[in-house]
């Protein structure tokens, strides 16, 4: 068994927002220009039919899609709205509520796991164990930066899983706890707006030696930096780093993983995020689950220039191909 | 590119009604990645060359429906689907007049992990009575 590769299409968000891809289009070019086994979905970003509760036509459709091109459905991304009324936020029964609804729409739609949003209490998962036991869909807590792998919340929760003794319960990991350094368009767009390249430098030297945000802004002020420095560094304030290593601490409960990245040059390499030492970790650790691509990088251009989500996706498969020794 | 899609200069139209024109409409993609329940709607606000029309004075329209924002936030079966293009109908007596305008929208998505909502405004310059 190896690593396998998925794309979230939470990567193609612009093209589907804007109506130049279908949902079927993105499954195909998912398939034939990305060469990707896998697929993730955010059923509430292109739902397949109606969200919650897709008449069994769409789910028909769905798999028909699945068949045709060859691919597999991977992790289905939950959000649970605990703000979903104005004035009172959910009881703990009605986040259950919404948990066992997305748990009930992943089995439908082929979906093994969910994503389960960082935020959401670790009582919640516990409360729908059951659930998930009796469907045989698991929730994986997403590990996403400002958290880390050792943080309070991930301990805590982890303490509460192993306790229970469920295969239901376990994590999802976002490669953004990876990120050493901007992105490359980040950096070429600060110099463009006049940022001094040695601030930008020692920014970089800082964030891979995993300093706070307030030790940089010290130094952007020492360096006579401004507003340009400072931004490229507030960009980075959410970007707390985990060791890849410690992922061995929980990895029979590692369920999925979320590839973020943010740019992929010319020869196909992150400009920012740690993709080697992850992989290494997880083979060493015999992970057998998916690496879904999680394509973030929209928002680095302005203007009339765009993103071109699909080249991205398709350059950070060759990347893990390389990697994973395909 | 929810500063860029959110709001499209062409999808601002006047709306007449037996010759008169009752107010304009605005084509609104939801400036969030995915798609939310009505109730989720926190506020949304149109300026008309600065003249505040509030959420109440306001209708919105998606595939399920045109409602009121006071329905609104009850509903947690409607939704306002990613990339769907709602409509805002802004009762500006008389609709758009002669002239170039500006038009500002701003939509705030209760987002629970952000911990609540946060409004995002978009202004579009040179609207005109003939659309866009």
């Amino acid at each position: 068994m190896a690593i396998k590769r998925s794309v979230s299409f939470y990567s193609y968000q612009q093209a589907y927002y804007t109506g130049r891809k279908t949902l079927e289009e993105l499954v195909a070019a998912t398939a034939q220009v990305v060469g990707s086994p896998g697929v993730e979905l955010i059923p509430e970003q292109m739902p397949v039919g109606e969200y919650p509760d897709p008449s069994d036509e769409a789910v028909e459709t769905w798999k028909g899609w699945m068949a045709k091109y060859g691919t597999t459905p991977t992790c289905m991304d939950s959000f649970i709205d605990t703000m979903l009324y104005k004035d009172r936020f959910l009881t703990l029964k009605e986040q259950v509520g919404q948990m066992v609804r997305d748990l009930k729409l992943a089995k439908r739609l082929g979906f093994s796991v969910i994503r389960v949003l960082c935020p959401i209490r670790k009582e919640v998962v516990e409360a729908s164990l059951d659930a998930a036991a009796k469907l045989d869909v698991k929730m994986g807590l997403e590990i996403h930066a400002p958290m880390t792998l050792r943080s309070r919340w991930t301990t805590e929760y982890m303490e509460m899983v192993r306790k229970s003794g469920s295969k239901h319960a376990g994590l999802v990991v976002d490669f953004g706890i990876f990120q050493l350094r901007p992105p490359r368009r980040a950096l070429e767009t600060a110099k463009g707006a006049g940022a001094k390249p040695e601030i930008l430098d020692r920014i970089c030297e800082l964030q891979e030696t995993h300093r706070p945000v307030a030790e940089m802004m010290a130094e952007i002020a020492r360096m006579g930096g401004g507003d340009v420095e400072r931004g490229v560094a507030m960009g980075l304030a959410r970007s707390l780093y985990s060791e890849p290593d410690w992922m061995r601490d929980y990895a029979p409960y590692l369920f999925h993983c979320h590839g973020k990245f943010m740019e992929m040059d010319e020869d196909c390499r992150e400009t920012g995020i740690d993709y080697e030492t992850p992989i290494r970790v997880l083979k060493e650790i015999g992970y057998d689950g998916w690496i879904s691509s999680e394509y973030e990088g929209q928002r680095l251009y302005a203007g009339a220039e765009e993103a071109d989500e699909i080249e991205q996706v398709r350059r950070h498969h060759v990347m893990m191909r390389k990697l994973i020794g395909e | 590119m929810y500063e860029k899609y959110m709001v499209l200069k062409e999808d601002i139209q006047s709306v007449v009604v037996n010759g008169v024109g009752t107010g304009f409409t605005v084509k609104l993609r939801i400036p969030y990645y995915r798609g939310v329940c009505l109730s989720l709607v926190e506020d949304i606000q149109v300026k008309f060359n600065g003249r505040l029309f509030p959420k109440e004075s306001l209708t919105f329209s998606v595939e399920g429906g045109t409602f009121s924002f006071a329905e609104m936030a009850t509903m947690t079966q409607h939704r306002w689907e990613f990339g769907e293009k709602a409509t805002v109908f802004v009762p500006l007596a008389g609709g758009i007049p002669l002239g170039m305008h500006r038009v500002e929208v701003t939509v705030a998505i209760r987002v629970s992990y952000m911990g609540g909502a946060r409004p995002f405004t978009v202004a579009i310059d040179g609207v005109s009575p003939m659309g866009g």
